[in-house]
């Protein structure tokens, strides 16, 4: 049965959907076919299920931690932002979506397990141009041309394993054959990063990463993860401030001297802008979601842009961009922009930072994230929109959020 | 009267938000990827650990009390 074959059922409801992404019934995985013969997101983690699923995220989240978050946010990312920006703002102008993939491909590529020179703009380039393909790819749903992105996809794949990814491999299998043998030294040089801990546990057949392509193609989701959104979602914020009155001056003035808004705002961004804006399962048996009958096959779409907005949850004017709203008790300000259940996305908080309570109140062990890290920088720098060219919209997809290009025009110069 | 603490091993996936919302609870066992309950973690605010068991992104975590069997 294809997807279009399918019986579809359509959630619109905030509780209901987050009953769904816990709903064990429900799979990312959406038919055997296309998904696993010559699909080109075969065993990844962010489409497996079950068994495989838990085993994969509990080796991938221990590069997640606490510890590893403020180790990024605190000493790395601002490293990044003030090596970088300076370099690829040249005068009174920019585009925003490429600078902000290009600060976010270097902690991505960290993270993922590719040994890059930070500064290498044109090692840095490359990558986001591997990350733009594999973002097609993991839109594939929402794809203009499905056949063009999957060709493209797969050569993507065999380069960044030839250039960037089998040589960081075989840098570590060396490192982990020494610690095997008994050399506690070589144990400190190990990395801290996905492709590190995927060849440590490679061997526990609950990972099944028999298969060198699955570890390069999940070597590959982390780093576009790590990318593409950051990116996507620092433009949006832009282009949500520049909706207010006085092309928001305000409000960017304001989080440029206030990283808890900067957070606030990239979190509204994410509510009301979600990267996914209808996340889709297949039921793997029957089910029952909120009173709502699923038949077992059923296509199921969970309309998260449609929840984010519920006025019962996010005030009366939900439409509205307005970082200092007030949400209901216990619901995240970002709605279901980043999932729920096991398939939440596991770079929310290295992008996100920690969620904001009903205070707005942030303690002294609070993270930001990355992205208000980066909104904030380019805030300092007065933004403002460039009168003489207009944003352009990605049009390979269907995902209005999406963008290509954001050019945009400073009134200040880096801040001192 | 202290909190009965459980984490299904089957379910959790190790994402430690447990461990950041309730750290006087819970750690994480890095060798196996998943949650466990700390000695006293019943004794714990009720608020936090209820936080906690909301906050898992797996329904790993069931807080009952300490003389029920809570469910799995």
């Amino acid at each position: 049965m294809t997807i279009a074959e399918r019986p579809t059922v359509v959630l619109r409801d905030h509780d209901a959907i987050r009953q769904a992404l816990f709903d064990p019934n429900l799979t990312r995985t959406f038919d055997s076919r296309s998904y696993h013969e010559g699909n080109i997101r075969d065993g990844v983690v962010s489409v497996s299920h079950g068994a495989v699923h838990r085993a994969r995220r509990r080796v991938e989240n221990s590069q997640f931690r606490a510890d590893r978050l403020r180790l990024y946010e605190r000493e790395l990312f601002p490293a990044v932002l003030d090596d970088l920006l300076g370099v690829l703002i040249e005068g009174d102008t920019a585009d925003i979506f490429p600078i902000g993939e290009l600060l976010s491909v270097v902690l991505a590529a960290r993270r993922a397990g590719l040994d890059i020179d930070d500064h290498d703009l044109p090692t840095l380039r490359d990558l986001v141009h591997m990350v733009d393909v594999f973002s097609q790819g993991s839109a594939i749903l929402d794809a203009r041309d499905p056949d063009a992105v999957r060709a493209l996809v797969r050569q993507t794949y065999d380069d960044i394993e030839a250039r960037y990814i089998r040589p960081a491999w075989e840098r570590r299998a060396r490192i982990l054959e020494s610690t095997a043998g008994g050399d506690g030294a070589a144990a400190e040089e190990l990395p801290h990063d996905i492709l590190t801990v995927l060849l440590q546990h490679r061997a526990d057949p609950a990972l099944e990463l028999g298969d060198d392509g699955r570890i390069v193609r999940e070597v590959a989701t982390y780093l576009q993860g790590g990318t593409h959104t950051s990116a996507q979602t620092v433009t949006n914020a832009i282009d949500l401030s520049f909706g207010l009155p006085d092309e928001g001056r305000a409000l960017i003035d304001r989080a440029a001297a206030d990283l808890a808004l900067a957070q606030r705002v990239i979190h509204e961004t994410l509510r009301l802008r979600p990267t996914t804006p209808k996340m889709k399962r297949r039921a793997l048996a029957a089910t029952t979601i909120a009173g709502v009958d699923i038949p077992a096959e059923a296509l199921v779409v969970l309309d998260a842009a449609n929840a984010n907005r519920d006025p019962e949850l996010f005030g009366p004017d939900p439409d509205t961009f307005d970082p200092d709203r007030r949400v209901a008790p216990g619901v995240a300000r970002w709605g279901l922009s980043f999932g729920a259940g096991p398939h939440q996305c596991p770079g929310r908080s290295v992008a996100g930072g920690f969620p904001v309570g009903d205070d707005l109140a942030t303690g002294e062990d609070h993270l930001y994230g990355l992205v208000a890290l980066m909104f904030q920088a380019v805030a300092k720098r007065g933004p403002r929109p460039d009168p003489t060219r207009s944003p352009e919209r990605d049009t390979r997809t269907e995902r209005e959020t999406r963008w290509a290009h954001y050019p945009v025009r400073f009134e200040r110069g880096a801040p001192g | 009267m202290p909190a009965r603490v459980i984490v299904d091993p089957d379910l959790c996936i190790g994402s430690a938000e447990c461990n950041r919302l309730a750290p006087e609870a819970f750690r994480l066992d890095e060798d196996l990827g998943v949650s466990v309950p700390l000695p006293g973690a019943g004794l714990v605010d009720r608020e936090r650990l209820y936080d906690a068991e909301a906050g898992c992104p797996t329904g790993a975590i069931t807080i009952g009390e300490d003389e029920e069997e809570a469910a799995g």
